[in-house]
C-alpha cells in the first residue's frame, strides 16, 4: 500500500488513501475480497460523485511522469475503478454466486510505464 | 413473428458432429496422444512481443504438457529466438526470472554464460575440460515464429508445416498489423482441476453468455432482432474456427463505466457502431455493422479475441488428463494518459469477473462427464467452433500415428 499525499484539490479523500490507493491489479484484487460489504460500498459511494473530476485533472497528466501527489490519486482511481463492479453491478456482496474461487488467480507485474511503451 | 436472426456461416463442416463423447477423450491413455501428437506437433502460442520490446528483452515460457521450459529472446539482431531454457553444463534451468532485460545469460550453478543469441560465451575454468568445442555447446534452438504480436514455437524436431501453412492464409494473413501500439495490460494464470479441451471449450461458444454471464455483462451481446444473441458470422478452418459477437447497442454502462469511458476509446463491454474502414480484413471478417468483438479458436489451446481497440490470448495448457493451466493475457492501445490508463484497468477487471464466471463450469463439467452419467455431449450449431476442435483433435491424432 502506498500513504503518500493527494494534490491539494482532492485533500478531502486523504483518509482513504492508507487503505486505498493500492499499486497493483492484484492487491485491488485482495483488498476487494478482505473488505465487508459495507467498507466497499463506504469507498464506493465516496469516491464515485469525484471519479469525473479526477479523470478531469488525471487526464491532462502523463503517466509516464505522475507527481507523487497525482500518482497516489491515479492509485487510487485505479482502486476505486477494479472493485467498483459488486456496487455497480448489484451483488449485495464483495462477491457473488456462480464465479470461480478468486483466490485461484496469480498475477503477473504490469509495469506503468509498459501501458505508454508499445512493443516495437 | 419476426423471423430468427440468421448465422452466416463459413468453411467445410462436413466432418463435424453434434454428438462427441468426452469421458474416453479425458484419459491418461487418450493424453498420451494428445500430447505427443498433438502439443509436441502443433505450433504453440508462447509469448508476447509486450514482453520482447527490445533488445535482450527476455521471457520463459514454460510447456507444461511436454514439461519443458522456454527461454524466448530479442537477440541484438532484433531477431526473436526460442531454446530449451537449459544449461549445456550439467542441466540445471538457465534463467530463473519469469522476463527482463538483459546481455547475457549466465547458470547460477557454475557460471556458464550465454549470449542473447544462444550462443556459449564462457566457460568458467575453461582449461579442466577436456576436448570440448565451445562452438558446439549453444543452447539448444526450438523452432520459433512471429505472428504479429504473438510468438508462436513447435517443438517438434523438424515441423511438419510452417506457421503460416499451419493456420491457413485466412488467419496468417488476415490480421496484418492489427497490434501495432497494443500494449500488455494484464497477465493472469489460474490452475484448474479441469481438462484442456474442456477450458479451452468454455470460451469456444457464445451459446452460453445469455445465462451465464447475468451477474457480471447481462447486456453485452445481442439486440433488439436477435434474442438468443446468435452468431453473425462463424468459420471454420483446419486448424481454426472463429465467429464474430453481435454488440448490444442499447447496453447500457454502469456508473462506474460511464465515468471511466468518457476518457478512453471503447472498451469491454462497450461496443457502439465503428468505422471500420482501417481494420484488417480478418477482423468482424463480415463487416457485421452491430460487431462486438470476435473469438478465433487457434488450434489446440489458444483463444485469440480480438476487438476493436483491445485483445486478448487466453492459452490452455494441459498439466495432465484434468488439470489445465491457463493464461490470460489481456492488450489495449498503448497510453500516456493516466485516465485512459484507468478505463483499461477497468476494463480488464470487467472482463476477470465474467472470465471467473466461465471458469466455475470448468471443474464441474470434467466431474459430470467422467461420471459417465450421459454417453456424449450435444453440439447446437452456434457451438461450431466445438464441434471442429474434436475433429482437428481426432484428425491430428490420426495424421501423426508413427
Amino acid at each position: 500500500m502506498t500513504i503518500g499525499q493527494l494534490p491539494k484539490n482532492f485533500k478531502d479523500l486523504q483518509h482513504l488513501t492508507e487503505h486505498w490507493a493500492l499499486t497493483c491489479e492484484e492487491d485491488r484484487f485482495n483488498r476487494l475480497h478482505s473488505v465487508s460489504h459495507q467498507e466497499l460500498s463506504d469507498f464506493y459511494h465516496e469516491m464515485l460523485p469525484k471519479m469525473p473530476v479526477i479523470l478531469e485533472h488525471l487526464s491532462k497528466c502523463k503517466l509516464s511522469a505522475l507527481s507523487n501527489e497525482d500518482l497516489t490519486l491515479y492509485n487510487l482511481a485505479c482502486t476505486m475503478a477494479e472493485t467498483s463492479h459488486p456496487m455497480d453491478l448489484g451483488w449485495g456482496a464483495t462477491d457473488f454466486p456462480g464465479a470461480y474461487t478468486w483466490r485461484a488467480f496469480q498475477f503477473a507485474t504490469i509495469s506503468q510505464s509498459s501501458r505508454a511503451k508499445p512493443a516495437i | 413473428m419476426s423471423k430468427e436472426f440468421q448465422t452466416v456461416f463459413v468453411g467445410d463442416f462436413s466432418q463435424c458432429k453434434n454428438t462427441v463423447a468426452l469421458k474416453e477423450r479425458f484419459t491418461p491413455e487418450f493424453y498420451k496422444l494428445e500430447k505427443e501428437r498433438i502439443f509436441r506437433k502443433a505450433w504453440l502460442v508462447a509469448a508476447s512481443m509486450t514482453d520482447l520490446s527490445q533488445k535482450g528483452s527476455f521471457y520463459i515460457s514454460d510447456i507444461p504438457p511436454l514439461k519443458v521450459s522456454l527461454l524466448i529472446v530479442r537477440g541484438e539482431d532484433d531477431q526473436i529466438r526460442a531454446f530449451h531454457n537449459v544449461c549445456r553444463h550439467r542441466g540445471d534451468k538457465l534463467v530463473q526470472t519469469q522476463s527482463g532485460t538483459t546481455r547475457s545469460f549466465t547458470c547460477a550453478f557454475h557460471a556458464w554464460s550465454y549470449s542473447t543469441s544462444g550462443k556459449l560465451l564462457n566457460i568458467t575454468d575453461a582449461t579442466q575440460f577436456n576436448g570440448i568445442n565451445k562452438e558446439e555447446y549453444g543452447l539448444v534452438p526450438v523452432h520459433c515464429q512471429v505472428w504479429e504480436d504473438a510468438v508462436f514455437v513447435c517443438l517438434d524436431d523438424t515441423p511438419q508445416e510452417t506457421l503460416e501453412q499451419f493456420l491457413g492464409p485466412e488467419i496468417y494473413h488476415g490480421y496484418q498489423g492489427f497490434s501495432k501500439d497494443r500494449v500488455k495490460i494484464a497477465d493472469h494464470k489460474l490452475v484448474l482441476k479441469t481438462n484442456w479441451n474442456l477450458a479451452t471449450n468454455a470460451f469456444s461458444e457464445g451459446y452460453h453468455n445469455l445465462y451465464i454471464h447475468k451477474n457480471t455483462v447481462p447486456d453485452y451481446q445481442g439486440g433488439a432482432g436477435n434474442p438468443d444473441r446468435h452468431r453473425p458470422y462463424l468459420e471454420v478452418g483446419r486448424h481454426f474456427g472463429r465467429y464474430s459477437t453481435h454488440g448490444n447497442q442499447n447496453h447500457k454502462k454502469t456508473p462506474t463505466e460511464a465515468a471511466v469511458y468518457a476518457h478512453s476509446k471503447p472498451l469491454f463491454p462497450w461496443f457502439p457502431a465503428l468505422d471500420m474502414t482501417n481494420y484488417p480484413p480478418g477482423i468482424n471478417p463480415s463487416r457485421f455493422s452491430q460487431w462486438g468483438f470476435d473469438i478465433v479458436h487457434i488450434f489446440p489451446n489458444c483463444i485469440f479475441g480480438p476487438q476493436a481497440n483491445s485483445h486478448t490470448f487466453m492459452t490452455f495448457w494441459p498439466i495432465d488428463h484434468e488439470t489445465t493451466e491457463i493464461r490470460n493475457w489481456r492488450f489495449a492501445y498503448g497510453t500516456d494518459n493516466p485516465a485512459d490508463a484507468i478505463a483499461q484497468a477497468y476494463s480488464v477487471t470487467r472482463a476477470r469477473e465474467v472470465i471467473r464466471e466461465d471458469m466455475n463450469t470448468m471443474e464441474t463439467t470434467l466431474k459430470g462427464i467422467n461420471s459417465g452419467a450421459i454417453p456424449h455431449i450435444v453440439l447446437s450449431q452456434q457451438e461450431m467452433l466445438i464441434q471442429n476442435h474434436y475433429r482437428a483433435v481426432d484428425a491430428m491424432i490420426e495424421r501423426n500415428k508413427p
